[in-house]
Formats: C-alpha cells, sequence, structure tokens
C-alpha cells in the first residue's frame, strides 16, 4: 500500500533550491535506502516531510495516507504515524527526558498514559536500545554521548510506533554493537508494527542488516535511479562516479571552501582597574 | 535614629523557619562548625538581612518572594571553609529589588546565589548579586534562571571582584532568561572585577526567545506548539525547587505549572 508519494517536489533554504522535483514513494512495511552524495537533498528532504519551518516548499506536492502532507503543521505530521530520527537531535536543557516521552506519548493518544504503564514501557524500551534506564531523568540529550543520542533516537521511535520512520544517518558515530542494536530494533519495528523505514546512511553495514526492499539515488536535488538493494551494493563497491558515465548526470560537487561568513565573538568581559584602598 | 536590630543566632544540625515581619533590619549569626538549613518568609516591603557566618560551617538560606516585597538588601560576611548557599524562587510577586552582597573574607569560604525568577504583566524584577573575593581560595558562583512575559522585564547583574592578592579565587556566573513575548525584555550584565592573576573567573549569559531548534523537536514529537513553548520554559524555572523542603518543592511546582 502506497503510504508516502511524493510529486515533483521543489524545496528552498535561506533562497537556495535544494530540491528540484522529487518524485518518490515509500509504502508500509518497506524499508527504502535512500543514497547519494553529499550536500544533494538527502537530509532537507527529510526535514521537508517533517516540516521544518527553515525549508520552504515551493512546489510539488506529499500525499500521506492519501492526503495533503503539506497542509499538516509539524505535530500533526508526528500524530498522523510520521516520524523522524535526526541526525543531530536538538540537547534540550531543563527539559526532563521523561516528562518529555510522557508528552509525546499522550500526544499519541486518546487518554493519557497511566505512570505504572508508562514507566514499565520505558523500562522495557530503554533495555531493547541498551540506554540506562536513570538517562530518563537526565535533561532531553544535554550531555549525551553520539551513540547515546542516536539511540535515544531510536527509543522514541519504539515509544511513539509510527507508521513511516526516517531515520537521518542513524548509525553515524555508532560503534558496532551499537549498529547491531539499532538494526535489530528497526527489523523488530518492521516485522511487529510494519513500520516503513526511509534510511539515510553512508554505509553498506547497516543496510545489510536490515536489508532494504528497494535503493534510491539522490543527486543534484533529484532521484535519479531506483532499484532493488543491489544498488547499494553496486554504489558501495563503485562510488557514484559510473552515474556519471551511465545516466549523463553531472554531479555537482560539494562546495568545501566557502568564504565564512563575517561574524563578531562581541566582548566577552572586561577587566577594570581598581584603585589599592589605603 | 538607630534601627534596633533583631539577631538570631543559628547552630548545630538544624533546620529554621523563620517569618520576618516588622524585625528590620535582622541578623543571622551562624556559630562554627554548623549545619543549618533557614527557610526565611519575608513580609515586609522593606528588608535588610544581614549574615555573618563563623567557621567550618554550612548554610542553606531559602526565600520565595512573596507579593508584597519590594526590596530586600542581604548581606553576608563568610568565615573559613564555610559555605553560604543562596536559593531564591521569585514567581508571584509584583516588581522588586534586590540586592545580594556576600563577603568571602577567609580562605576557603564559598557562596552560590541560585535564582528562579518569573516577572509577568508589566513588573521589572531587578536582581544585583555581588561576590566579593577578599582573599585567595574563595569560591563564588551565580546561577540565575528567568522567563520573562507580557511586558515585564528581568535584569540581573552578577558582580564577582576579585581582590588583589586573592590568588586561586574562583568565580563563576551563569545567567540565563527567556524572552517569551515580543514586548518582555531581559538584562543580564555579567560583571568581573579582576585584580589578581592566578584565579577563575567564568560567566555565561543566554538571553532570546524560545530556541526554534528546541521547539521544532520536540513539535516533531507530536507535542503541540503550547505544550513545547511550556515545556522548555518549566525547564528553567522547575530545577530550583528541588533545593526546597516537599512541601515548598509542590507548591512551587503548583506556581509555575500554573502560570503556563
Amino acid at each position: 500500500m502506497e503510504k508516502l508519494v511524493i510529486k515533483d517536489l521543489c524545496a528552498e533554504v535561506e533562497g537556495n533550491q535544494i530540491l528540484k522535483g522529487v518524485n518518490l514513494t515509500i509504502n508500509k512495511g518497506e524499508t527504502l535506502a535512500l543514497l547519494g552524495p553529499n550536500g544533494h537533498g538527502k537530509s532537507t528532504l527529510l526535514a521537508v516531510l517533517m516540516g521544518n519551518p527553515r525549508y520552504k516548499v515551493t512546489s510539488g506536492s506529499i500525499e500521506y495516507d492519501g492526503k495533503d502532507l503539506l497542509s499538516l503543521k509539524v505535530d500533526e505530521r508526528s500524530k498522523a504515524g510520521l516520524f523522524l530520527a535526526f541526525q543531530n537531535p536538538a540537547e534540550i536543557p531543563g527539559v526532563v527526558s521523561a516528562d518529555f516521552f510522557k508528552g509525546a506519548i499522550n500526544a499519541h493518544r486518546d487518554n493519557k498514559i497511566k505512570l505504572f504503564e508508562f514507566y514499565k514501557k520505558l523500562e522495557d524500551t530503554c533495555k531493547e536500545v541498551n540506554l540506562p534506564f536513570d538517562m530518563v531523568n537526565r535533561n532531553l540529550n544535554d550531555g549525551f554521548s553520539g551513540g547515546e543520542k542516536k539511540r535515544n533516537e531510536i527509543l522514541q521511535l519504539l515509544l511513539l510506533n509510527p507508521d513511516i520512520a526516517m531515520l537521518d544517518e542513524i548509525d553515524s558515530g555508532l560503534d558496532v554493537d551499537a549498529i547491531n542494536i539499532v538494526s535489530k530494533c528497526i527489523n523488530a519495528q518492521k516485522e511487529s508494527k510494519n513500520t516503513g523505514f526511509l534510511i539515510i546512511s553512508h554505509y553498506a553495514r547497516l543496510f545489510e542488516l536490515v536489508k532494504p526492499d528497494r535503493a534510491a539515488v539522490m543527486i543534484n536535488g533529484r532521484i535519479v535511479e531506483e532499484g532493488d538493494a543491489s544498488l547499494i551494493s553496486k554504489i558501495d563497491n563503485e562510488g557514484y562516479e559510473w552515474i556519471e558515465k551511465e545516466l549523463g548526470i553531472l554531479i555537482k560537487k560539494e562546495e568545501t571552501n566557502k568564504p565564512m561568513n563575517k561574524v563578531s565573538i562581541g566582548v566577552c568581559a572586561t577587566k577594570e582597574v581598581i584603585k589599592d584602598v589605603k | 535614629m538607630l534601627n534596633k536590630v533583631t539577631s538570631y543566632f543559628l547552630e548545630g544540625e538544624s533546620n529554621y523557619n523563620v517569618n520576618l515581619k516588622d524585625e528590620n533590619p535582622s541578623s543571622f549569626l551562624l556559630q562554627d562548625n554548623s549545619n543549618v538549613t533557614l527557610d526565611l518568609e519575608l513580609s515586609s516591603k522593606e528588608n535588610k538581612i544581614y549574615f555573618n557566618l563563623g567557621k567550618d560551617s554550612n548554610l542553606n538560606l531559602r526565600i520565595i518572594v512573596k507579593h508584597e516585597i519590594e526590596n530586600v538588601e542581604l548581606h553576608a560576611n563568610v568565615s573559613r571553609g564555610t559555605n553560604f548557599n543562596i536559593y531564591v524562587v521569585d514567581l508571584f510577586n509584583n516588581s522588586i529589588t534586590f540586592k545580594s552582597i556576600v563577603d568571602l573574607d577567609q580562605e576557603n569560604a564559598s557562596s552560590s546565589f541560585h535564582l528562579g525568577v518569573l516577572s509577568k504583566n508589566d513588573e521589572k524584577k531587578n536582581y544585583d548579586i555581588s561576590f566579593n573575593h577578599k582573599v585567595g581560595r574563595t569560591f563564588s558562583e551565580l546561577d540565575a534562571y528567568g522567563v520573562s512575559k507580557d511586558l515585564s522585564m528581568i535584569k540581573i547583574n552578577g558582580t564577582s571582584h576579585i581582590f588583589k592578592n586573592s590568588v586561586k579565587a574562583n568565580a563563576n556566573q551563569k545567567a540565563k532568561v527567556i524572552v517569551f513575548d515580543d514586548e518582555a525584555k531581559a538584562i543580564a550584565n555579567p560583571i568581573l572585577k579582576i585584580d589578581c592573576n592566578d584565579v577563575i573567573a567564568k560567566h555565561a549569559c543566554a538571553i532570546g526567545s524560545l530556541k526554534d531548534e528546541y521547539v521544532y523537536y520536540l513539535l516533531s514529537r507530536g507535542i503541540s506548539l503550547k505544550e513545547a513553548r511550556n515545556l522548555i520554559t518549566l525547564g528553567y524555572l522547575l530545577p530550583i525547587s528541588k533545593h526546597f523542603s516537599k512541601e515548598d518543592e509542590e507548591k512551587i511546582i503548583g506556581l509555575i505549572e500554573g502560570e503556563f
């Protein structure tokens, strides 16, 4: 069943056109690997799907369950069953993780979750992602290691049970054991809840473990190639150069020497000369 | 004419609950080798309070600021090996000027001032917090969190003065204020007066509206905009409540949640 249908999607950030006519479909219960060189619009696509206000959709459409996703606010998209695991999750001082989790779970339910049920669910899910339970009393992502942040994203995915989960480089910064845990959670979620996954990663290891049904390649803000999982091995072995040759697409290189913005670091402290008091 | 000073003696391992009505000015004397928690209730418009802390002691002073208070002046002298922690919650009074001056007179004296302040309507809340490191190996910390709503203003001046020859003094300041509404204002002035080398002096200051990045993250988990704003804001004000008694902690949490 088609869950998410993206048609001719164009989007910009601060006047820069990033997405230039994306066409892509994601079905419930399937895993789609989204590949592509750095800076070609993969993360932007996920941000636009989630409704990040920094990005402006200039044309095209996104249908979710037959409805216009673009007309929904960010929280409404989440409640409709969409989930984004962030590449760099926000660190929010002062917001206790447990309070945040409870608020998020309740937002997806008609009746508020009972306290005992909540803590039981939280404790079980922490075990699944191998995070210590006392982490729930810490401020959200504040002072977490890179690996803890990523596992915290998966923890939220498991708590919220989305229909479609988008994972933006969930494996970056994870050691081998953590990648195994994360992939096990993804597979279990897909198996038990029929969740569809859209996964961005630069490493074949994660894809070997989660076994995507399909793969799509994004270059210059467009999906230029779609195929089965063999596309992942081809890119892992040969890189992206063959696309230039076979499809006749010139791959825009990532700008590495952009001029720095003019910034002021301001005045941090002043030293005053204090007269001796005799 | 000299006002009569009402004196209180604090000693041993004790919790004191003192309601200051017309006893102005008031003086508190902490005996040597004591460990005391003092819950101070202020009921006058004008309040002058003096603290004299003996050696090798600890005093936790807790104040929940009430409606009728307009001015508070707190002066303290801290002796060798003594720690003076001040916790102030200011959620539901009108405009106020709160001035605190703590003199760290002897080595290994330390003091901290923790503040949770909420301003609303057209209130003006001025906090002027000073630590004077008169000798070396003294420690001070200002930890201030505020939320400014409506047309109100919060001003926090933090002054850490490290005197000459106060080697190894350590002064820290942190002030964070959320400006909740367009017309609300917040000012934080970290002032470090340093007249000695070989010291540590740090300050961190953050004033601004709610970070879009934070709000977006919470929204992406289905939390509504109103709830997201409240959750972030509560995160600024709630942490100080854990330093109060269970009863007061519940009262503070109730007051904060009632505001948002």
